[in-house]
């Protein structure tokens, strides 16, 4: 059992679907209850797992290879593991899900069908996690594009076919470049080695590309084609600018348990693939483009906020946020310094709650005021103090407040980008500095915000709204606690991300 | 009992807690959680007062966050410094908590305010105890979030809840200078702890370009923390919040904070002679302009904020002018009477039903005895006059301004003292002497209907558009009298206790660094640092200061008791000049027009960038895709499956591909 233990979690979710499929749809009760169970034993199976991993081992964990198929040249592994960058991704999926499935209680519609396309997601998620093998890294990152896409276009809003539309095909476009580009990887690869080898495996490929037998198919040209392409394919995903433009749509018509998922998860598989796949395999030519992340990952602090600032919708707010946000992981992994990859990788996992959260309540309060316009919100604290509290608690821990998770990871990638080598990034400080500007900026748009919707004289509209129910306070109270919890105390996380965080910052020597 | 310090922040954070989740259940009772967890944490730090007066520092850490070989610790240290600072904020916050008591009694959100006073006081005193720079960031980082709290607590009223976020986002620009700051100074030292950063500077790890800018970073966090120029304007905005909270944080501790900032990581400001000349220049910039402010303001609480931001410029002064002892006596010593000032100002607003403008006060001398003494105590104080406590420590400023700076810092504060005696004197006649001009007419914003309707009426402290107005001539009219108020009097033992505290110590603060006794509080500061010979002035200079003090009296009390000069004699003067202090100098405006539109202008340029050109060529690429999809099917799912097989398809093609091609090359 306790070998199988990822695969179980990945799978679980699935047959949790299954079973969904065969309860009749009237049993809208049991099917939430199901949903539930399965997902929080996702959950436990994922703590199991977070238990028993080992913090000082670097290399992967909990690692299974078995043959899937191969055809003489082309081998297929069902190869997966765990590290130091994918157990606390783990660990945050089940999560979110989780509480997610707990946030979507009120939907009424289509009900058996949402949840069996959320677990089928989960399954995606988590896969696209633990998977080693390139190939089956793809199956299991498409397996994610098909449920989001319907939870957006049938439980989304009014613009919802549009939105899944352009999320489809925007993230469709990035997993058909991701797909050519692991070809190539693969081809060349095989090449490399004179064809006396072949594997789709990335551990198996860093080697390869690392000590090649025939170094010379391996040119500079070749590499730095292979990384910037698989770069476009995981910046779509993040998203860094100039394509991000998806995510607004998809955000704003999103429920809000896929939204939470979206921004939760979805978005942290980019950053998670970059770090993998991009700084796993090809790590020299992640050096070489160092500034150009750098860069990227500042415009992307600057644009996001900006437009943030300007915002009239409370949601599309949010979601420009989380695109100055993603600027920070960017922004981290290209300093190459040990405090930037962690403050790159506890992003990924700060976001997640906080984000996660800011779309909860963005949605507990569209449900009852049925607007999410920022002039016609205001006095929120007078009508709905509990939900407007935490609320408030959402923005402080966007904004970075220290004792919350967001500071850990902004202060750990400024520590990374001031410290990068010169060699690596020529113009480090400034960028640093340009990028620091962001954290004004995201003060102001959610303290705006705040003072827009939470402050001011109460509306007459509002007066008598009902405050957060009992089954809210499952999402809100948790990912509240758990994003003081490693903003109070990152060593939980720390202490698990390190030696992986070591192990990719010593590839290029630093 | 210096082992247990860390027991100080967690007493008002057990408070916090309890009232954050039992708050509605107390009430009123709420005020008690409060008090008596400052009594604790007061009566602790006056014995860990004691033991480290002899005693050595005290220091605990526990790792806090890991990366590569690295490690960031948290913990608690208590030094000479952070001893006195113990006992200055335990004891003002203890005051305050008992004056709120009685003050903030009517509101029925009174659980809410004493919460919020509990997580300040854990936060400030957190920042205090802290061991290291980073620590001390994120107390700094939580104090500004309390004080956002207090200032917009009252967030029904629109002004409160702007100046509630000018507050916060005017100092997070100073506070993005001090991380940067403190960033920089990690990767050149591998450390956040004072005794790091300290040798590294001392042995020359850091170099001097370097040492410049950390020390400037870190010097413009002072800046906005500490409101000095140019981000000051938050500060008397601040006076939207309850006036406690106005005594507490916006006087007394953490508007100090910037202060003890530069005064912490003053061998790095040593270090650099640039650093030291803009902190002295600012200091004395900000202490003038201020002041210059105070002069015309009419709102009673307008005036102590600008006086406030006044007599923190003179404590910059003094540390850039190498006044280290100087700069925190003069912190400790304005800590006790600006809070007295506050609370004194507090009694009054509450005496006179909310009303905060001078030109409705007056004549309360009679009424209000135990107020009018004390703040007469606390103007004194603040004016310098020997032998209260401000007499000593502005002295000191004083010596070190001209023996370490130069004639024009030492001419800017003698002119600053002179009129901090005269606006506070000023505010004390229109007060307390002549004849009460409030009884005639209410409140003018009472029949403000937002404040009827919310429930706020019993509570909102007026704010005084008038002072932003630029027509003194639309002083409101006498309304129909129907004054249902009685006249002013004395409020209880709440209110007058803190008060009789404050003004004890107003007289007395100063003593503990007395010239004949040998400097002792400089002895204790300085123990074991090493910052160079302390500036004394002469006996003349002393007699200087009084005469300036002096005469900064004598001439409020002929223009504002005497009436041998009209009131309105400079104003006449100069109209130009009064309307440029009554508008604060435009730096509002200039603000806006500079920074935020722009900045907004911008956001909505990109952001019509961002739907029409970004957005309109994937959109054109969509539109043919989804087109050519719909011939497939016309439901999504057919769609779907479409994208599916193609996209199998697709990677199946490309493989066969490239194994093709493989062939082709091999």
């Amino acid at each position: 059992m306790m070998g199988n233990l990822l695969t179980w979690l990945v799978f679980v979710p699935l047959i949790g679907a299954a079973l969904i499929l065969t309860i009749p749809r009237e049993n809208v009760n049991v099917i939430r209850s199901l949903a539930a169970i399965v997902s929080g034993s996702a959950l436990v199976l994922s703590l199991i797992i977070w238990g028993g991993f080992d913090r000082g081992v670097s290399g992967m964990q909990f690692e299974t290879v078995a043959p899937w198929f191969d055809i003489g040249f082309l081998q297929i592994n069902y190869e997966i593991g765990i590290d130091g960058l994918s157990m606390p991704l783990l660990v945050l999926t089940t999560i979110v899900t989780t509480l997610s499935i707990f946030a979507s209680f009120s939907i009424v519609k289509r009900v058996k069908e949402f949840y069996v396309w959320t677990l089928v997601l989960l399954t995606g998620m988590l896969g696209v996690f633990v998977a080693l093998d390139m190939f089956l890294f793809f199956l299991f990152f498409e397996l994610t594009l098909i449920p989001m896409f319907f939870l957006i276009g049938i439980w989304g809003g009014k613009m919802r076919e549009y939105a899944s539309f352009k999320f489809l095909i925007y993230t469709g476009l990035g997993s058909a470049i991701m797909f050519i580009t692991f070809i190539a990887m693969f081809v060349k690869g095989a090449e490399a080695m004179n064809f006396q080898e072949t594997s789709f495996s990335m551990i198996r490929l860093a080697e390869i590309y690392a000590n090649p037998a025939n170094p010379e198919v391996l040119t500079g040209a070749l590499k730095g084609g292979l990384f910037l392409a698989l770069f476009v394919a995981f910046a779509i995903k993040l998203p860094v600018f100039p394509f991000h433009t998806w995510l607004p749509n998809a955000h704003v018509e999103a429920p809000t348990a896929a939204s939470m998922i979206l921004a939760g998860v979805l978005l942290k598989m980019g950053g998670y693939g970059l770090i993998r796949v991009g700084f796993g395999v090809l790590p020299d030519q992640a050096a070489r483009f160092a500034t150009l992340i750098a860069i990227l990952g500042v415009i992307n602090i600057i644009y996001g906020a900006l437009l943030a600032l300007v915002q009239t919708d409370l949601k599309s707010l949010v979601a420009y946020s989380s695109i100055s946000h993603m600027g920070i992981v960017l922004l981290g992994v290209a300093s190459f310094t040990t405090a930037g990859m962690q403050g790159a990788i506890f992003q990924l996992v700060s976001h997640g709650f906080i984000s996660a959260l800011l779309f909860f309540m963005v949605g507990a309060i569209y449900e009852r005021t049925k607007t999410r316009t920022i002039s016609e919100l205001g006095g929120l604290s007078k009508s709905v103090p509990i939900l407007a509290g935490f609320m408030l608690a959402a923005a402080m821990a966007s904004v970075g407040l220290p004792g919350l998770s967001g500071f850990v990871s902004e202060l750990l990638a400024f520590i990374g980008i001031f410290g990068a080598s010169a060699d690596l990034i020529p113009a480090a400080y400034t960028i640093g500095v340009i990028g620091a500007i962001g954290i004004i900026l995201t003060a102001a748009y959610l303290l705006w915000a705040m003072q827009r919707t939470t402050f001011g004289p109460m509306k007459e509209k509002y007066v008598g709204l009902p405050d957060a129910r009992p089954m809210e306070y499952v999402p809100m109270v948790g990912l509240l606690v758990l994003s003081i919890a490693i903003g109070v105390y990152p060593h939980l996380l720390s202490d698990v991300i390190n030696t992986t965080v070591i192990d990719i910052v010593s590839k290029i020597g630093g | 009992m210096i082992q247990n310090a860390w027991l100080i922040p967690v007493f008002p954070l057990i408070a916090f807690l309890i009232l954050l989740f039992f708050g509605r259940f107390l009430k009123e009772k709420a005020s008690y959680v409060g008090i008596a967890a400052l009594a604790l944490s007061f009566i602790v730090s006056v014995l860990v007062l004691f033991e480290r007066i002899g005693g050595e520092t005290y220091k605990f850490v526990i790792e806090w966050i890991t990366f590569g070989e690295s490690a960031i610790t948290m913990g608690y240290e208590v030094t000479a410094l952070n001893a006195m600072m113990l006992i200055v904020v335990t004891l003002v916050s203890l005051v305050v908590h008992i004056f709120s008591r009685e003050y903030m009694h009517d509101d029925n959100r009174i659980h809410v305010f004493y919460s919020y006073l509990g997580l300040f006081s854990f936060s400030m005193l957190g920042l205090v105890l802290a061991p290291n720079v980073l620590q001390l960031f994120i107390f700094w980082e939580l104090v500004g979030l309390c004080s956002f709290l207090l200032v917009g607590f009252w967030y029904f009223k629109p002004e409160a809840a702007a100046a509630a976020k000018k507050a916060f986002l005017t100092t997070r620009i100073g506070d993005v200078g001090l991380l940067l700051g403190l960033v920089i100074l990690f990767n050149q030292t591998g450390s956040f702890d004072y005794g790091v950063i300290y040798a590294a500077v001392e042995n020359g790890l850091i170099n001097d370009t370097l040492i410049t800018a950390t020390a400037l970073l870190i010097f413009l966090g002072a800046v906005g923390k500490s409101a000095q120029f140019p981000l000051h304007v938050w500060l008397p905005d601040a006076m939207e919040g309850p006036t406690p909270v106005s005594a507490l944080i916006h006087a007394a501790t953490m508007v100090a904070a910037g202060v003890y900032l530069v005064g912490v990581m003053y061998p790095l400001f040593l270090a650099s002679s640039t650093a030291m000349t803009v902190v002295a220049y600012t200091g004395a910039i900000t202490a003038f302009f201020a002041a210059t402010m105070a002069l015309v303001m009419t709102d009673i609480k307008r005036v102590l904020a600008y006086s406030t931001i006044s007599q923190l410029g003179f404590m910059i002064l003094a540390l850039g002018t190498a006044g280290y002892v100087a700069g925190l006596f003069h912190l400790m010593t304005h800590a006790f009477f600006k809070a007295l000032l506050f609370l004194g100002a507090g009694s009054v607003i509450f005496a006179v039903h909310h009303r905060q403008d001078i030109r409705d006060m007056g004549g309360l001398w009679s009424k209000m005895k135990i107020t009018s003494v004390t703040f007469l105590i606390g103007a004194l104080a603040i004016a310098g006059v020997f032998p209260l406590a401000g007499f000593w420590s502005k002295e000191e400023i004083l010596a070190s301004a001209l023996l370490n700076g130069d004639g024009f810092l030492f001419a800017i504060a003698l002119i600053t003292a002179f009129m901090t005696a005269f606006y506070m004197f000023r505010l004390f006649f229109k007060t307390f002497t002549g004849e009460y001009r409030g009884g005639d007419h209410d409140d003018p914003h009472a029949d403000d209907p937002q404040v009827d309707a919310y429930g706020a009426a019993d509570v909102a402290e007026a704010d005084n558009p008038r002072d932003d107005s630029m027509d003194k001539e639309a002083h409101v009219p006498p309304a129909e009298d129907h004054d249902h108020h009685h006249s002013p009097e004395e409020n209880s033992g709440f209110m007058t206790l803190p008060l009789i505290v404050l003004a004890s110590l107003a007289v007395v603060a100063g003593l503990v660094n007395l010239p004949f006794m040998g400097h002792p509080l400089e002895g204790f500061l300085t123990e074991g640092l090493n910052l160079g010979a302390q500036p004394h002035g002469a006996l003349w200079l002393a007699i200087l200061s009084l005469v300036v003090a002096g005469s900064g009296i004598a001439l409020a009390w002929a223009m504002y008791y005497k009436g041998a000069i009209a009131e309105d004699f400079f104003a006449k003067k100069a109209p130009g000049v009064h309307n440029l202090l009554l508008n604060k100098y435009y730096l509002d405006e200039i603000y806006t027009a500079v920074f935020v539109r722009p900045t907004v202008a911008i956001g909505r340029f990109f952001w019509e960038m961002d739907k029409s050109i970004v957005d309109g060529i994937v959109n054109l690429i969509g539109r043919s895709t989804s087109s050519t999809g719909r011939s497939f099917g016309r439901r999504h799912n057919g769609q779907l499956q479409t994208y599916g097989l193609v996209s199998i398809l697709g990677g199946i093609v490309v493989i066969a591909l490239a194994f093709v091609l493989r062939g082709y090359f091999g």
